[in-house]
Parts: structure tokens; C-alpha cells; sequence
């Protein structure tokens, strides 16, 4: 047994308790938030690969006791406690979670003298809640999970005291308040139909042929649980609230929030993967929607002034990357699509901090009052660029290596124009990016353009600089994760 | 030449319809990427469709691109079904739910 693994949900739990009991002694939070915001990581990393049953509740000791009038029986062999599953590819995940969580937290610490316990303990609580959800193998209790994590993106929202905030927040309740319940709805269904919510005990049932798997309980849990994915992911018909949700957030906030997305876009996908691939015309349902989160968000992205809107509308259309992966449903294209879900958690924080340093400035994000700020910090900008380089799949950078694969994924499969599309859309994403960075940064500083502070804090520049060097280093050797992705993509189909 | 006209119409008709601020090279150049990505972006789509019925694949793609031509921009109205407006965003979100459970649903049923 590890008792790692399950402390890595318990860790953060623990953590936004304590950060929001001492609440006002800022030297206190500030600690405890540092030293947590390490644990976390290293956690992941030390942590061993295994299976954690909650209760005692391991299957082979139950089995072993059971009557023999059971033995054989479908309900003998299913899981009566939660599990939680943990492998080299959630150990990357928390991982690189969990190094966002701390260079987030660090630049918050650099940008604001007086530290907000709430705001926090949202922080610490969505971290746990997206470490568990990776981790759960129980449809239940990632959904549980899920909310949680979706009620924290709201209250960090809420707590960052920008333009709007509380209306936005208000809006993405209001659609979560149908999106939930469906996902619980579908949840539901599949319990109702196979008696049973942990992922395993689902396969099994079907794989042997306990239950028709075209049952009518069973189809609409399928239908209801991918529009509760759109919900998580943000794909649309949710794209427009969640890039607007992104967008108010703090910037190291909107760091943390779309690692959420991509946590909560992969735990969903993979147990769909798990259950729904027979189901006929799955991948065309999923590449459809990928199709349209990457053609809406970048064309929005084009066209948007504000620039933390404009990033918001970049981070979610390479969620559509991620799903194009998932949809063509070879082994190369899924670990694409994770190498890529990996690449989006650590380019998006970075574009975040990294432009977020021009609003922590200036006080605005409209391009069309900005310019010249190459001229405040250069090292900042030249790192934004470059982490734009990355997002748009320019080499040697990581978005380059999980996009080529992508590419040569969709040619494989023999779906030439989703590789076309996408090489499409990452000119547009280079552009896009080229034509925010030109205006924010070399184009003539406006007469009235007033600093509300000089300088960049230390702090924020070594977060960015971290983070590209991560890019960095997964651009020249992909193979560091791409190892770890691509087995665990064959054990999925 | 005709087809030529419409297009420089559709690129005056973006440039009215984005906004009422002053137009930049900046707005419209991000507009017209936005126009070309939604137009090759959704026959490309629709090509896509191959996979499932050729002969609906072709229908699909014919009727795509005279729709398309017949109502650019489509950058402009995209940008306002898109906007932060609750009662849109309902809206969408509640078409796509219908379409999914009876796609899906009913779809299945004849598989």
C-alpha cells in the first residue's frame, strides 16, 4: 500500500484549511503555501506506481471471503470502496500541475503585498480536487470532484477583484447549473444499468456481456456524460464562458484555472475512452467538436483587442488539439493528444503569467492602449515570445513536437484534412500571436499610456523563465514523456 | 469577377460590422485570418465527412460553400453569436444538448 498517493489529494485539502484559518498573517500563509506548493510535485514524483482501496476494500481479500454461491457471480468481482489508480502518466500530470500551482502561487506572493487566505484555499481546494479527479477510477466520485473543482474556479474568479468578475462568475454558475446535472444525469444511467460506478467494474460488465451495451439507459448515459466533457473541457458549446472565465482571473489565477481544464478534459476523455470506444461514430462525435473548439476559439482570438481574452480563446483552442487527438483514436494520435494536454498546461501558464506582467503594468489589457513595453523588461518580452513560439508549434519548442505528431497522427489514419486543419490553425495561432505581441510590445508607446508600477517582480520573471525552460526541455527530448504516453495509448484502444 | 466583387463586398461588409472604433490594420487583419480560417476551416470539416457517406460529403461541401459565399463575413457574425450574452450562450448549450441526446439516442437505434 502507498500512502502517498492518496496524500496527494489530502495534502492540498489540508493546506486550504490551514492558509484560510491564518488568513491575515501573511508571513504565515506565505509559508505554508510555498512549502505545500513543493510538496506537491514532489509528491508525484516520489509517490510509487499502484492501486489505492479506500475502507480496506481490496477486491482479492473480499473475493476470498465471499459465499460460494456468489463466487463467479458479476457482482463478486466489482469494487465496493473508491480506488485510486496512479501511474507514470498521472504522476506527469500532477507533476507538471503541481509546478504550475507553485509558480503561480509565487508570482501572487511577488504581485501582491497583503496575500488572501480565500483566495488560497480555492487554489490549494482545486488542486486537490483535480489531483483527485486524475486519480479516482469511480465515474462518481470524479464527478463529485469535478464540482468542486468548478465551484473553486468560480470563487477564484470571484475573489480576484477584476472588471467583471462577479458576472462572469454568476454566468458560468448559471451554466454549470446544466452542465453538472447532466453529467450526474448520465452518471446515473450507468449506474442504474450496470449496477456499478468504477471504471473497471463497467468494462468488465460490458466486455463480458453482462449488459447489452446498446441499452437504452447505457446510450443516454453516453450522451449525457460527453456533454458534461464539453461542460469540464470547456469545448463548446461552453468555450465562450470559459475563455471569458480565464480571462478574469488574476493571471497566475488564469494559470491554475486552465490546468484545471486540460486535468478535467483528460480524466473525463480517458474513462469515455475506457467505456464508450465501441459505441459507433464516437470518434466522429469527438472530432467534430474538436473541430469546432479550434475553429470558433482561434477565429475569436484573431479578432479579439483585449489580450487576456485573446490568450483565454488560444488556451481553449488547443483544447481542440487535445480532442482531435482522442478522435482519431490511433495509439500515435491519443499520446499526441496527451504529450499535447501535457504542453498546453505548462505554454498557456506561461503565456498567462507572461502577458499578465503587461496588465500587473499598465492596469490594461486592451492592445489598442498599449505599446512600446519591450522597452520596460525585454528578457519578460523576448520569454513571451518565445512561449508564443511554443503555442503556435514553432521548433524546438514542445508545442512543435506534440503538433508534429498530431499531424503525422491524422496522415497516418489516412484523415488527411484534419492534418491540413491543423496546420491551418497553427498559422492562424502564430499569427494571432505575432500580431498581439507586435502591438503590446513594439509598436510606439502611447502618449497616455500610464504605469501603475515600474517593474516586473523577480519572482514572475523566474516563473516564466521556469516554465520555458520545461518547454524547452520537452522540445528537444519528447521522449521523457512521449516514453510514458504512448504505451499507456495502446493499453487504451 | 462577379465572385471577386463579393468577396471584396464581404471584406467592406467586416469592416463595417466589427466595431464602431476606429479601424486599425491590426482589427482587420485579424479579421480576415478569422475569415479565411472559418471558410477553409468548415469545408475542410465537411470533407471530413468522407469518412462516413462520400455522396453526403460532397452535398455537404457544396452546399457549405454557396451558403458561405452567400453570407459573408461570416467572422463578424460568428464574433456576435459568440459574445458573453447569457441568453446566447443558453442557447447554444441547450441546441447542442437536444442534438446529442437524439443523434445519439435515436441515432443508435439504427445502427
Amino acid at each position: 500500500m502507498n500512502y502517498l498517493i492518496p496524500l496527494m489529494v489530502v495534502v492540498p485539502i489540508l493546506a486550504a484549511l490551514i492558509v484560510n484559518i491564518f488568513g491575515g498573517k501573511d508571513k504565515t500563509v506565505k509559508a505554508i503555501s510555498l512549502v505545500v506548493a513543493i510538496a506537491i510535485p514532489l509528491i508525484a514524483i516520489l509517490a510509487a506506481v499502484g492501486v489505492q482501496y479506500f475502507g480496506g476494500h481490496d477486491p482479492t481479500l473480499i473475493a476470498s471471503s465471499l459465499p460460494s454461491n456468489l463466487v463467479g457471480a458479476l457482482a463478486a468481482s466489482y469494487n465496493t470502496g473508491i480506488v485510486y489508480v496512479f501511474e507514470n502518466i498521472e504522476r506527469i500530470f500532477i507533476f507538471l500541475m503541481g509546478i504550475v500551482a507553485f509558480l503561480a502561487v509565487l508570482t501572487y506572493f511577488a504581485e501582491k503585498k497583503e496575500v488572501s487566505g480565500p483566495y488560497l484555499y480555492l487554489i490549494f481546494m482545486g488542486i486537490a480536487s483535480v489531483t483527485a479527479l486524475m486519480l479516482s477510477n469511480d465515474i462518481f466520485n470524479m464527478y463529485v470532484f469535478f464540482e468542486i473543482t468548478a465551484l473553486t474556479q468560480v470563487g477564484i474568479i470571484v475573489a480576484s477583484s477584476t472588471e467583471d468578475n462577479y458576472e462572469i462568475a454568476m454566468k458560468y454558475m448559471i451554466l454549470g447549473a446544466i452542465g453538472g446535472p447532466m453529467l450526474l444525469l448520465g452518471v446515473g444511467f450507468i449506474l442504474g444499468t450496470i449496477g456499478s460506478v468504477n471504471i473497471n467494474d463497467i468494462i468488465y460488465a460490458l466486455s463480458n456481456n453482462f449488459v447489452n451495451p446498446y441499452s437504452p439507459g447505457l446510450v443516454i448515459g453516453f450522451a449525457l456524460i460527453l456533454f458534461g466533457w464539453l461542460y469540464s473541457a470547456g469545448l463548446p458549446p461552453f468555450h465562450t464562458i470559459k475563455s471569458a472565465v480565464y480571462s478574469k482571473a488574476r493571471p497566475n489565477g488564469s494559470a491554475i484555472l486552465q490546468g484545471f481544464s486540460v486535468l478535467c478534459m483528460l480524466a473525463f476523455g480517458i474513462a469515455m475512452y475506457k467505456i464508450f470506444a465501441y459505441i459507433p461514430y464516437f470518434n466522429t462525435a469527438i472530432i467534430g467538436f474538436a473541430i469546432l473548439a479550434m475553429v470558433l476559439s482561434i477565429a475569436m482570438s484573431a479578432m479579439e483587442v483585449d489580450f487576456r481574452r485573446m490568450i483565454a480563446f488560444l488556451a481553449v483552442g488547443e483544447l481542440g488539439f487535445i480532442a482531435l487527438g482522442f478522435g482519431i483514436g490511433t495509439q500515435y494520435s491519443i499520446a499526441a493528444a496527451l504529450f499535447q494536454a501535457a504542453n498546453e498546461i505548462v505554454i498557456t501558464a506561461l503565456l498567462f503569467i507572461g502577458f499578465g506582467t503587461v496588465y500587473y503594468l499598465t492596469k490594461t489589457s486592451d492592445t489598442r492602449k498599449l505599446g512600446g513595453l519591450i522597452a520596460a523588461d525585454s528578457t519578460m518580452a523576448i520569454m513571451v515570445l518565445l512561449g508564443g513560439f511554443a503555442l503556435a508549434g514553432v521548433p524546438p519548442f514542445n508545442g512543435f513536437q506534440s503538433k508534429l505528431m498530431l499531424v503525422q497522427a491524422a496522415l497516418d489514419a489516412g484523415y488527411t484534412e484534419l492534418a491540413v486543419l491543423a496546420i491551418i490553425v497553427s498559422v492562424v495561432i502564430f499569427f494571432t500571436f505575432v500580431k498581439a505581441f507586435h502591438t503590446v510590445y513594439l509598436q510606439p508607446k502611447p502618449k497616455e499610456l500610464k504605469f501603475a508600477h515600474e517593474k516586473i517582480p523577480k519572482a514572475t520573471v523566474f516563473s516564466v523563465a521556469v516554465l520555458l525552460i520545461i518547454c524547452l526541455v520537452l522540445g528537444i527530448f519528447p521522449n521523457i514523456v512521449t516514453d510514458i504516453f504512448i504505451p499507456f495509448a495502446g493499453g487504451l484502444i | 469577377m462577379a465572385l471577386y466583387q463579393k468577396f471584396l463586398d464581404s471584406i467592406k461588409g467586416i469592416k463595417s460590422s466589427l466595431s464602431k472604433d476606429p479601424t486599425t490594420m491590426d482589427n482587420v487583419s485579424g479579421a480576415l485570418a478569422a475569415e479565411f480560417l472559418i471558410f477553409v476551416s468548415l469545408i475542410l470539416a465537411a470533407l471530413f465527412l468522407r469518412h462516413v457517406s462520400v455522396i453526403a460529403s460532397v452535398v455537404v461541401v457544396i452546399l457549405a460553400a454557396v451558403l458561405f459565399f452567400t453570407n459573408m463575413p461570416l467572422a463578424s457574425k460568428i464574433k456576435s453569436e459568440q459574445s458573453d450574452s447569457l441568453e446566447k450562450m443558453t442557447f447554444y448549450v441547450m441546441v447542442t444538448l437536444g442534438i446529442l441526446i437524439a443523434v445519439i439516442y435515436w441515432g443508435l437505434k439504427y445502427v
